[in-house]
């Protein structure tokens, strides 16, 4: 019998399905990798929108090898504007040797006929350095003009290692004012403030400590517009220097100037010195850091307005595209107080806004607030406060400010008083420094807390510092800190430095108050960088 | 009557026969001829150059009047032929005419006649007859030949063409075919006769062409007819030095002056043709013909000066009895209309049988190409493909190939090269005791072969690449026994936009990868010796033992992992997939051999890496660096992979278009055509999922760039495409008339083929691929020379994609460092990850920059002999960048990289106080390190010799250090300068006991530096003299690199011999049963299938493939 013949299998349609699934596959896993790299690319610009912590002043962790400050503003010869101090604060557990290099430099000629002009100032002496080694938890500090003595000098400050915070004091005819140095460099460098009207001095200055010789441009905004001055374009900071600008040369009478440094090569730090002389207002010197990157949220912890008491809040867009704003005052008082309506600002790119409270009766005179600024379309922004005080108001909470009513520091004649300008916090963090301290048995300084939490109250504490030795406040242990809310506290501990520890990332403002009573000096503290959060993130900016 | 009167008027005429002992049953039906010849003088003198005892007897037998003239040992045709010239041969001296026939052509009885009539009657010197096949008199074989001035010669007539007497008449020719030439004798006597340095009975053409030179006439007669086979007396290698013999030797001097050349550049060019089409043989031929001939010089002056005594026509004479131009392109092309294949005309073969050998050659005829037929159509897209990829590298070839990504430069000499290879130490980083790339000798090697033209070498190496895997396609495809599949699969594999996107973003390896995957592909198939690469195929492959398949597989993997170091483990991938498409194909048939051979090739592979493959065992660090680097996945969609797309080249919506076209053998094909295809994309599939796999984080494994393990799968697609072309010729055509599906589905693959083209059209038109015409050697003059000044470092960091040199060591966020004593890492500084030494210190330093924990990364780069820091935004300098298609702002490899970690790093590096900025170039953020100490320095402080720390060396200032032993090696292993005596030699680079310091020859004493580097300590006493800092390399390093470089020869002696050799077996051994068989092609491979009948019964009952079968 004859056997029927196999039929060979074919493999065309298995092949022909496994490759028909396998293809299907892909392209199905391709659209949902498409769809997601949409989704993460959101949330990458969301988290860009909401800043980095270091877009501020921070103190370095406690692993870190070394640290590197630069303080940029002040004068150092005799009758300057700005004297120049430096005050070093080492919050660590161990000492740690820093060597502070004094650079000094002039304010640039206003009216160069050439270029030459421009890059040829007059000699400066050469820098100098002075090495110490500084103790756990001493705070250290020092003239420059008494190591250089310059029409400008800035400083240096490198630290071998350990957690180092370093502020600098500037002290004038008109005032006196304490803020952070930088604790890094960057390529940009924005400015929301500023004014240059008859009675007022602004005064950038550029902070070249590198090898490389700096070019940079500056781009001015003021109500008139947006202005590009030739000789603020290519214009040159040289390797090892520092040079003073003053913007009143080109940008006359302007009562708010907003401005944006870039540098087309090497690297600076940009800080302001305003002065107002008093003779249309209030006088008083402000020493202000800028900002090297705009963000989306900005907290300012401390705030009030009343009889002689002033606050504006500018905020300046840098950006290309407009940006729509919201600026939030929450009021703090001991009867429960409805926040006002939020400020809603629609900037145009390369512009400013100007919010005045005193002007606002939405925000309720003699009660302190916070004010939280926000971009609410994600388009990153610079907010700087302008605060002027003309003597102890009553009835606020800051009752150390019972002076003997001599107005300012250094202040001659004129109206008195003082003002304060500088940015606020673009981070939350749980350990805040305050490496300066007052000077004079009345002056005090006071500390105002605020939670960014809408949810969860915060415990903080205030830690005295003062040779070496570390003291709680008396007043201040594990104060409980209200969801979303703030408090003062006063430090009652004369020459020492101070720190804020947080169970959970805070915003800390500090006021310094003279004898009488003024506040000399207002801003955010050096926030550490363990434990420090983007405020755009906890606020949704 | 005529009859009558002819003796009375003849001349007399001695035939002349000169036998060597073979053809004995040929030889006496010529004499049976001769005896028939109605020419009344004709005498017949038989010369037995063989000297056989019973040659007379059987002369005798047949033809009784003729002499028999015994000259044993005479070597030659033309020395035998030549004894007629002797004075004591009394026939010979009463001859008016000589007629030299040879032992296996039949004259009509009247041919001397004709010829003698001729030659009287024209007063002619020189006559030739008629020639006519053997098997069938009516079919012409020659009237004469075309010789041009290259002395290239062309039949007057179509091959086998019907003799209707179109060509008769007595006619002026410049030389006819040997076999049966009537020589005037006194004519012949003055000319010396034949030229006795050609061996073989084809002199005709040096014969006619100092007839012509001396004034005489050289005719045809077509009434003398003479049968003979098709066969030609000379292989392709005796014509061809003849050819330049009789050129050489019969051209006046100023026509030599202006033909020699001409004639030379031909053979080049032929030359070329053979090696790029895959035929050395050819080369061989051509340029061995030149060099034969050279290295006779005497011999040939002799003939010349024999030309000058009897010359008395002018060159212009000889030249108007020549054809104009060239005739070889005439050749081809007619060769090409007449039967589609390239087989050298003047090899005119037997019809129907693989015939004898010459008569009195010396050696076996040179074999023939012979392969799949090509058609005008195949030859023309083969032009035009060819054109494509020469058209889109044209730039690379005639200016420069950028130095950009792992297209590293070649520095210093070959010796350089070679040395650096050789020497076991790599500066590269902080220097390390380990090898240098293989490929590093390579470059030196082959600098070498080309009189140190390294840029030569290194274009070669480079552009080169892309030609040798669309010819490694093509011959893939060999066995298929059609020339359009061949040349399909060599399109869809030029198609691929890997190689372009590869040269585009400077990644070598993906280069070669693209390269070596279709030859690695055929490599196994042939193991496989499954169909069509099986004694069953087409074009059955020659027969071989399985070491060999495993050898010359090693050798393809080895010669691969030179520059793709991932090779070995590639090709087990390779089979692993294969093997599934084997089981997918519900075959078993082939999986064993695969298995062996590719575990046993991937062996030989590693062992012909010897001293990379003892880095790799004993240092980790190695073995992860020659396995790839740890990428982050997400690049690549599944769709990319599909579209085979890494780059900017190509037009997403064509590029489906490959793969839409080989998935025609799956829907048409049918055996061997399925089975393979089935396999083919189960190789594809798998690299694919393999890939995507690791793209989307699913598996964890260092791989190398995604377009090394893309290559197979591109070179498996081609393969289909292949298969699709041979389904269409054997599964469609063939089967029906009716378009149905199998024909619409044939005729979208054609269309999406040609689609699939356009994207590389496209991509050839800059002239660069893509490339950006610039590197940063360009902008980096001043860094040269301050390196070069102060023996000092580059540090290059940034991102992979964009870093000079390969993959170097990683650093945090996707980025990766290189150091190199230049200013940018040369071929020896390849892959420097794949030793370590001291360089993991750079990434600690870099990393304490990045996280902002120091601001003078100068000072703690400067104990690491640093001097500047480079970090690429771009694969090139901005301007070269933005002329590519891509753009500075595009998403090409050679865009500007956006913010995002490399923006990180520049802050970080911008921020450092030790770093003076550079301004270069755009597209590179450039620093120098004002801190930095040179690699030889002396004035280190001797406390701050002591601090290992890296972080701790931002306290310390080593500015103050002067640079020693200036004067350095190409090979980075030695250095030379004075020191002063009692001072401390300090060399930043990665301590090892076998640096050696000898002042005046005094060794200095060594120790510990920074705890990673050394001191020397230069001994008290000795003068300011030249000290001397020398690598000792140890003798078993020089013991291994002797051993790789002995284990290559061998491999490499052997793959030639198994491919040109003896081993080769002969075709009839491994021919199927009642194919008819060839002589071995010149490569030594088998030669393609005989023409079949029509009616010749195909295996299976498929038709005749029309590339395979007969012309058409």
């Amino acid at each position: 019998m004859k056997r029927p013949r196999l039929r060979r299998r074919s493999p065309r349609l298995p092949a022909i399905v496994l490759l028909a699934a396998a293809l299907g596959a892909a392209a199905w896993q391709a659209r949902i990798q498409e769809h997601r790299g949409t989704a993460a690319a959101g949330e990458v610009s969301a988290a860009d929108a909401a800043g980095p912590a270091s877009g501020m002043p921070a103190v370095p962790g406690t692993g870190a090898v070394a640290s590197t400050w630069y303080c940029a503003a002040g004068t150092g010869d005799a009758g300057g504007m700005a004297d120049h101090s430096v005050t070093v604060f080492n919050p660590g557990d161990k000492g740690v040797g820093v060597t502070v290099t004094v650079y000094a430099g002039v304010l640039a000629s206003s009216s160069p006929t050439t270029a030459e002009a421009v890059e040829a100032p007059p000699l400066a002496p050469p820098p100098a350095a002075r090495g110490f080694l500084l103790p756990s938890r001493a705070r250290l500090e020092l003239r420059l003009g008494d190591l250089v003595p310059a029409a400008l000098v800035a400083a240096l400050v490198e630290a071998d290692g350990g957690p180092v915070a370093v502020e600098h004091r500037v002290t004038g005819p008109h005032g006196v004012d304490v803020g952070p140095c930088a604790s890094a460099t960057a390529p940009v460098w924005h400015l929301a403030s500023g004014a240059t009207t008859r009675d007022a001095r602004d005064v950038l200055v550029l902070f070249n400590p590198f090898p490389t010789d700096a070019i940079v441009d500056i781009t001015f905004d003021t109500d008139a517009g947006s202005r590009e001055p030739v000789r603020f374009q290519g214009f040159p900071v040289a390797a090892g220097t520092v040079v003073g600008v003053d913007v009143g040369d080109d940008v006359a009478r302007e009562p708010q100037v907003s401005a944006t440094l870039r540098t087309r090569a090497g690297r600076v730090v940009a800080e302001r010195l305003q002065e107002f002389d008093g003779s249309l207002g209030p006088e008083g010197l402000a020493v202000a850091l800028g900002v090297p990157d705009a963000s989306t949220a900005w907290v300012f912890a401390d705030g009030a307005v009343d009889d002689g008491r002033t606050e504006r809040i500018v905020v300046y867009n840098p950006g290309s595209e407009r940006a729509e704003v919201e600026v939030r005052v929450e009021p703090t008082s001991d009867e429960p107080t409805p926040a006002p309506q939020p400020f809603r600002l629609s900037i145009r790119a390369g512009t400013f806004a100007v919010v005045d409270y005193g002007a606002e009766d939405r925000v309720v005179s003699g009660v302190e607030h916070a004010t939280i600024v926000r971009s609410t379309n994600g388009v990153p922004v610079v907010a700087e406060r302008v605060t002027t005080h003309a003597g102890a108001p009553a009835g606020t909470d800051d009752g150390e400010g019972d002076g003997d009513g001599e107005g300012d520091a250094g202040g001659e004649g004129g109206a008195g008083g003082d003002v304060a300008v500088g940015p606020g916090a673009v981070a939350a963090a749980t350990r805040w420094a305050f490496p300066s301290s007052v000077q004079g048995e009345d002056a005090g300084v006071r500390f105002v807390v605020f939670n960014p939490d809408p949810e969860r109250p915060v415990s903080v504490t205030l830690l005295a510092m003062v040779g070496g030795r570390t003291g709680e406040a008396s007043s201040a242990s594990d104060v409980e800190v209200p969801a979303g809310g703030r408090v003062s506290l006063t430090g009652d501990a004369a020459g020492a430095a101070w720190v804020v520890e947080s169970e959970a990332p805070v915003v800390v403002e500090r006021a310094v108050l003279g004898e009488d009573g003024l506040r000399l000096a207002t801003g955010p503290g050096i926030p550490g960088v363990e434990g420090a959060v983007p405020l755009g993130r906890m606020l949704g900016g | 009557m005529e009859s009558e009167e002819q003796p009375l008027a003849s001349p007399p005429v001695l035939a002349v026969v000169v036998t060597h002992g073979l053809h004995a049953n040929r030889f006496e039906v010529l004499l049976g001829a001769l005896a028939e010849q109605d020419y009344p003088e004709l005498s017949v003198l038989v010369v037995d150059a063989a000297g056989e005892d019973g040659t007379a007897d059987r002369v005798r037998a047949v033809l009784p009047s003729a002499r028999v003239l015994h000259v044993p040992g005479t070597d030659g045709f033309a020395t035998a032929a030549n004894h007629v010239l002797d004075p004591d041969r009394p026939q010979a001296r009463r001859a008016e005419f000589f007629v030299f026939c040879h032992d296996h052509v039949f004259p009509d009885p009247g041919a001397v006649s004709a010829l003698v009539g001729a030659a009287t009657e024209w007063d002619a010197d020189v006559v030739g007859p008629k020639f006519v096949a053997q098997d069938d008199p009516r079919r012409l074989l020659h009237v004469g030949l075309g010789v041009d001035r290259v002395g290239t010669t062309m039949p007057l007539v179509e091959r086998r063409e019907l003799d209707q007497g179109q060509h008769d008449g007595v006619r002026d020719v410049f030389t006819f075919p040997a076999g049966f030439t009537l020589v005037r004798a006194d004519r012949f006597a003055a000319m010396a006769g034949f030229d006795e340095a050609i061996a073989s009975p084809n002199d005709e053409l040096g014969l006619c062409w100092r007839a012509h030179a001396a004034g005489a006439r050289v005719l045809l007669a077509t009434d003398a007819r003479v049968r003979r086979d098709g066969q030609s007396w000379a292989g392709p290698r005796d014509e061809a030095r003849y050819r330049i013999r009789a050129l050489l030797s019969c051209s006046s001097r100023l026509d030599l002056l202006r033909v020699a050349p001409q004639a030379l550049a031909l053979s080049l060019v032929q030359a070329v043709g053979g090696l790029v089409t895959g035929r050395p043989g050819r080369a061989r031929v051509a340029l061995g013909a030149w060099a034969w001939n050279l290295l006779h010089p005497l011999s040939l002056w002799r003939a010349r000066r024999q030309v000058g005594r009897v010359r008395q026509a002018s060159a212009r004479d000889v030249r108007r009895l020549q054809v104009r131009g060239f005739i070889g392109p005439r050749l081809w092309l007619r060769r090409m209309r007449r039967n589609g294949s390239s087989a050298d005309p003047t090899v005119d073969r037997p019809e129907g049988s693989g015939g004898p050998g010459p008569p009195l050659a010396a050696e076996p005829t040179a074999p023939s190409d012979a392969v799949a037929p090509w058609t005008p159509t195949t030859a023309l897209i083969t032009a035009v493909l060819a054109g494509v990829v020469l058209f889109g590298s044209r730039h690379l070839v005639t200016r420069f190939v950028p130095a950009v990504g792992e297209l590293v430069d070649f520095p210093g000499s070959a010796g350089d090269l070679v040395r650096a290879w050789a020497g076991g130490y790599r500066p590269v980083g902080l220097g390390a005791d380990a090898s240098a790339p293989t490929v590093a000798g390579v470059a030196g090697g082959l600098g070498a072969v080309l009189g140190g033209h390294l840029a030569l070498a290194r274009t070669l190496l480079v552009v080169g690449l892309v030609p040798a895997g669309v010819v490694g396609t093509y011959r893939l495809l060999r066995p298929t026994g059609s020339k359009a599949a061949q040349v399909a699969g060599a399109v869809a594999y030029a198609a691929v936009p890997l190689p372009y996107d590869a040269l585009a973003a400077g990644r070598w390896s993906v280069v070669a990868a693209y390269a070596a995957s279709p030859w690695l592909l055929g490599r196994l198939a042939q193991a496989s010796l499954v169909a069509p690469f099986s004694a069953d195929g087409p074009v059955p492959p020659v027969a071989r033992p399985l070491w060999q398949h495993v050898v010359a597989t090693g050798a393809v993997i080895g010669l691969a992992a030179v520059l793709v170091p991932q090779a070995p483990a590639l090709v087990l991938l390779v089979v692993l997939a294969l093997v599934a498409g084997t089981l997918l194909a519900f075959q078993r048939r082939g999986i064993g051999r695969l298995v062996t051979v590719s575990v046993g090739a991937a062996l030989v592979a590693t062992v012909l890496h010897l001293p990379a493959l003892i880095d790799v065992i004993r240092s980790r660090t190695a073995a992860d660096a020659w396995m790839g680097l740890d990428r982050p996945g997400g690049a690549l969609t599944a769709l990319d992979l599909l579209r085979l797309d890494t780059g900017s080249l190509g037009i997403a919506p064509l590029g489906f278009c490959l793969a839409g076209a080989a998935a025609l053998p799956l829907l048409v094909g049918r055996d061997w055509r399925l089975g393979w295809a089935v396999r083919a994309w189960a190789v594809a599939v798998t690299c694919w999922a393999v890939l995507w796999a690791q793209q989307q984080g699913h598996i964890h494994v260092r791989l190398p760039e995604p377009g090394v393990v893309l290559a197979p799968a591109a070179a498996a697609l081609a393969f289909a495409v292949a298969l699709g072309v041979a389904a269409i010729e054997l599964d469609v055509r063939g089967r029906s008339w009716r378009f149905g599906f199998r024909r619409m589905a044939s005729a979208l693959a054609v269309l999406a083929l040609g689609a699939a083209t356009a994207p590389v059209v496209v991509g050839a038109m800059d002239g660069w691929w893509d490339m950006p015409p610039g590197q940063f050697a360009d902008v980096m003059g001043a860094v040269d020379a301050a390196v070069a000044d102060e023996p000092s470092r580059v540090l290059w960091v940034g991102d992979p994609a964009v870093l000079p040199g390969g993959q170097a060591w990683e650093l945090d966020d996707g980025l990766a460092y290189t150091a190199v004593e230049a200013s940018a890492p040369g071929v020896a500084d390849l892959w420097p990850a794949t030793g370590l030494g001291a360089s993991g210190r750079l990434g600690e330093a870099l990393r304490l920059a990045a996280g902002g924990q120091t601001s003078k990364l100068g000072r703690v780069l400067a104990p690491m002999g640093v001097q500047y820091v480079a970090v690429p935004r771009a694969l090139a300098p901005a301007s070269a960048v933005e002329r590519t298609d891509g753009g500075a702002a595009g998403t090409g490899p050679a865009a500007l990289a956006p913010a995002g970690s490399v923006g990180a790093l520049i802050e970080a590096l911008d921020g450092q106080l030790d770093l003076e900025q550079v301004a270069v170039d755009d597209a590179l953020a450039l620093y120098r390190n004002v801190a930095f100490a040179p690699i030889r320095a002396t004035g280190i402080d001797p406390s701050a010799l002591e601090e290992t720390s890296v972080a701790a060396m931002q306290h310390v200032d080593l500015s103050a250090a002067s640079p020693a032993l200036v004067e350095s090696a190409g090979d980075g292993h030695s250095s030379r300068g004075p020191v002063e005596a009692g001072a401390t030699v300090v060399q930043s680079s990665s301590a090892s006991d076998r640096w050696v310091l000898e002042v005046e020859g005094r060794r200095a004493d060594r120790a510990d530096a920074y705890g990673w580097a050394a001191a020397f300590a230069v001994p008290e006493g000795v003068g300011n003299g030249d000290a001397v800092l020398d690598y000792r390399t140890p003798p078993y390093r020089y013991a291994l690199v002797a051993l790789q470089g002995a284990l290559w020869l061998s491999v490499l002696a052997l793959a030639v011999r198994m491919r040109f050799g003896s081993e080769a077996p002969s075709p009839s051994a491994s021919r199927p049963e009642g194919a008819a068989g060839r002589p071995d092609d010149a490569d030594g491979e088998r030669a393609q299938q005989e023409p079949v009948a029509d009616d010749e019964p195909s295996r299976e009952g498929e038709p005749v493939p029309a590339g395979a079968g007969a012309p058409t």
